[in-house]
């Protein structure tokens, strides 16, 4: 156990002091701080763009030119400009249009509606620079149809209180039982990330780390130093502290900013934008879900990094490996845009996905509990499976020099010295 | 007390690598490995220590097998194993620490022995900007600083200059009057001769020698003179029957079957008033054991 320890301090130690830690560490978290600040300060400065619109004189709004070929909307005016309020609504002559039109195509600066009538129903020329400038077409509808029908309405003698009824919006209030879809969506894609560079990050380290201590072959001394089992799982427990440091590190400056800076009414395409969903448990969950993942993957990197004699093989070698990630990988992500499809909930019980898969299901959906337990336990044995094989493995390729050991080469070594 | 090495092979493939090699160290001292490069030295170090899984035999170290006894062991591999890019007194402190010692006690032993072998100035050097030299100083306190009872030295003074291959060897010899096992591995057979007790040569695994050095060098008798003088006397030694000789730029040195050859020679020189610089009679030097009984495969 004490050298269990020693090891685990070393790795530690020596990793935290290293500028690939340091400089990764400080990136991220800028990522993290900008990903909170950046809605802030979109949203603080759209509203500082209203104040602004709000308080324009008369003279500098815009101008919306209305001709009237219909003969409803002219004597209703003023109605149609108190439902403009940011805009100076003007009439003018049919025979100014083509002028009108060469000024707007010029600066936009105004814009013009043409209404006539066409089968008794009003149609509207709406001449504008660009789409998205001036008054939208939505609201256009809403009050134009609103005089149209009043004026029909009064003709036929209703009265104005049954008008006002019959023009009135119904009311419709959306009220959201399960996950916030949108919310959970982005929140999960950049779990499942965070989660998988962490842990393909720290894995290869470990990967790294042992092959450098053959290649230098520090690995004689140590091996007789120490039994090798002490040095993997030191080693591995080690980088995994690391990874747990900076991945707290990330959640807790992410969780700081959030409260601060992230405004509570941003939104995507008009869609509200919940973290809520980012609660203890999930929290507690995607820790646990990070030291069992990455656990069962530094082993498997270990004895990848053990097979390699020389420093130049161990991209090489590492190459397996980092497939079996990425397709993991790959396999989970594809979960998030379903979290509830049979796909989703296969990778939460296949111990190379269920790391990714669980976290990333638990912030979009309501994961059963017993998904999460059987899930758990899966991983859990696997990783001491895993972890038996890795020691038994890595021992006898960390002493191997020459070639690079195959995995299957080193199965038969490991079998054949069966003591 | 004692190293036992009993019957001991190792195949890597199907190439013989290590032939049922015996041998055994019932005293503290020095334990002489000799042999050319790849006759198995340092794989019977390596099946001693565990590192290499022996193929048949039993190792034991105090009559228990050495497999569970590795780590109480002290070795100093033939190549350089030093983390590269961490300081001297980290790496030493990191191999202290893995051995039990406490981290007082590691930081005072390794000021010691770095201010014996003389390379204080390195502690808070990075490893890689050292001299290989240096490195090797930094390797052997690394398989000492557990004050082991049993070392295992594997061609200590590769890289050494002769400066500090006396500071070693002082140092070995520290270790000799403290009653530690040393099993050495190396060519400088002058080396083995000052220090080894008993020895063992290895070639192509098989060991074609093996015991108390004094009792081999006995064993060959006192066949070698050494004359160094004037004029030519290779027709003198004829006379005598003396034929197999070598010349070199101080002079001769003479194959005799017997004593009384050489000091018939002798006579002969001094009274042709030859003037005579050196004249010895000795065993043969372990050089030489060392050439006629692996060199001729060559």
């Amino acid at each position: 156990m004490r050298e269990f320890f020693e090891v685990l301090k070393y790795t530690f130690k020596d990793n935290v002091k290293k500028k690939t830690f340091i400089i990764s560490t400080i990136i991220m978290l800028v990522i993290v701080i900008a990903a909170m600040l950046i809605p802030a300060i979109v949203t603080n400065v759209q509203s500082s763009n209203k104040d602004g619109e709000n308080s324009k004189n008369p003279s500098e709004k815009s101008i919306v030119y209305l001709v009237d070929k219909s003969g409803y909307f002219e004597k209703n005016l003023q109605e149609v400009q108190k439902q403009f309020p940011d805009y100076q609504i003007k009439l003018i002559a049919e025979n100014k249009v083509d002028s009108l039109k060469g000024d707007i195509k010029e600066n936009g600066k105004s814009f013009l509606i043409v209404a006539s009538l066409a089968k008794d129903v009003p149609v509207f020329e709406y001449f504008l620079k660009q789409y998205g400038d001036g008054p939208s077409p939505d609201a256009m509808n809403k009050v134009f149809k609103s005089i149209y029908a009043t004026d029909l309405l009064k003709q036929a003698n209703v009265s104005d209180d049954t008008i006002t009824k019959a023009l009135s919006d119904v009311k419709i209030n959306v009220n959201e039982m399960g996950k916030n879809k949108l919310g959970g969506y982005f929140s999960s894609i950049f779990i499942v990330m965070i989660l998988f560079f962490a842990i393909y990050f720290y894995g290869f380290g470990v990967s790294m780390s042992v092959a450098s201590e053959k290649t230098s072959r520090v690995m004689e001394l140590l091996v007789t130093s120490v039994k090798p089992s002490r040095i993997l799982l030191g080693k591995t427990a080690g980088m995994g502290v690391l990874g747990l440091i900076q991945l707290s590190l990330l959640i807790f400056v992410g969780a700081v900013t959030y409260t601060l800076a992230f405004p509570a009414d941003f939104t995507i395409g008009g869609m509200g934008f919940d973290l809520s969903s980012f609660t203890p448990f999930s929290m507690i969950m995607i820790i646990i879900y990070f030291i069992l993942g990455y656990t069962l993957y530094a082993l498997m990197y270990a004895v990848v990094g053990a097979t390699v004699s020389k420093a130049e093989d161990v991209n090489s070698a590492m190459m397996p490996m980092s497939f079996v990630s990425i397709i993991s990988f790959y396999f989970s992500y594809g979960t998030f845009a379903i979290p509830d499809s049979i796909v989703a909930r296969v990778a939460s019980l296949i111990p190379l996905t269920s790391a990714f898969s669980v976290p990333s299901r638990l912030i979009s959906t309501n994961v059963p509990v017993w998904e999460i337990v059987t899930s758990l336990l899966i991983l859990i044995v696997t990783i001491v499976l895993v972890g038996m094989m890795s020691i038994k493995l890595y021992s006898f390729a960390v002493l191997h020099y020459g070639d690079r050991l195959k995995i299957s080469t080193l199965f038969k070594i490991s079998k054949e010295n069966k003591d | 007390m004692g190293l036992l090495v009993d019957n001991v092979s190792k195949k890597f493939g199907e190439k013989l690598v290590v032939n049922n090699i015996n041998f055994e160290m019932k005293e503290p001292g020095v334990f002489g490995l000799l042999g050319t490069n790849g006759a198995g030295k340092t794989t019977t170090i390596r099946m001693i220590l565990n590192i290499v899984k022996k193929d048949s035999g039993a190792i034991k170290w105090n009559n228990k097998p050495t497999a569970g006894q590795v780590t109480n062991f002290g070795y100093l591999p033939e190549e350089r194993g030093l983390y590269p890019k961490v300081k001297v007194m980290e790496q030493l402190t990191y191999f202290a620490r893995l051995r039990g010692i406490t981290h007082e006690k590691a930081k005072k032993d390794i000021t010691y022995w770095l201010e014996r072998l003389e390379a204080s100035e390195y502690t808070n050097m990075l490893a890689e900007k050292l001299s290989k030299g240096n490195q090797q100083k930094i390797q052997f306190i690394a398989s000492i600083i557990h004050d082991p009872e049993l070392i295992f030295m594997d061609e200590p003074f590769s890289g050494l200059d002769p400066v500090n291959t006396d500071l070693f060897k002082g140092v070995i010899y520290e270790l000799i009057n403290k009653k530690r096992y040393i099993i050495m591995s190396t060519h400088q057979m002058t080396t083995v001769e000052e220090f080894c007790r008993d020895i063992l040569i290895l070639k192509n695994g098989d060991t074609v020698l093996s015991g108390n050095l004094k009792d081999i060098k006995h064993s060959y008798g006192r066949n070698n003179l050494i004359i160094n003088c004037e004029g030519n006397i290779v027709e003198l030694a004829a006379e005598e029957g003396i034929t197999s000789f070598n010349q070199n730029a101080e002079g001769y040195e003479f194959k005799i079957s017997n004593e009384e050859q050489a000091y018939k020679l002798l006579e002969k020189i001094l009274s042709k008033r030859l003037l005579l610089d050196k004249f010895e009679i000795r065993e043969p030097s372990l050089h030489e054991i060392f050439i006629e009984k692996v060199g001729d495969a060559k």
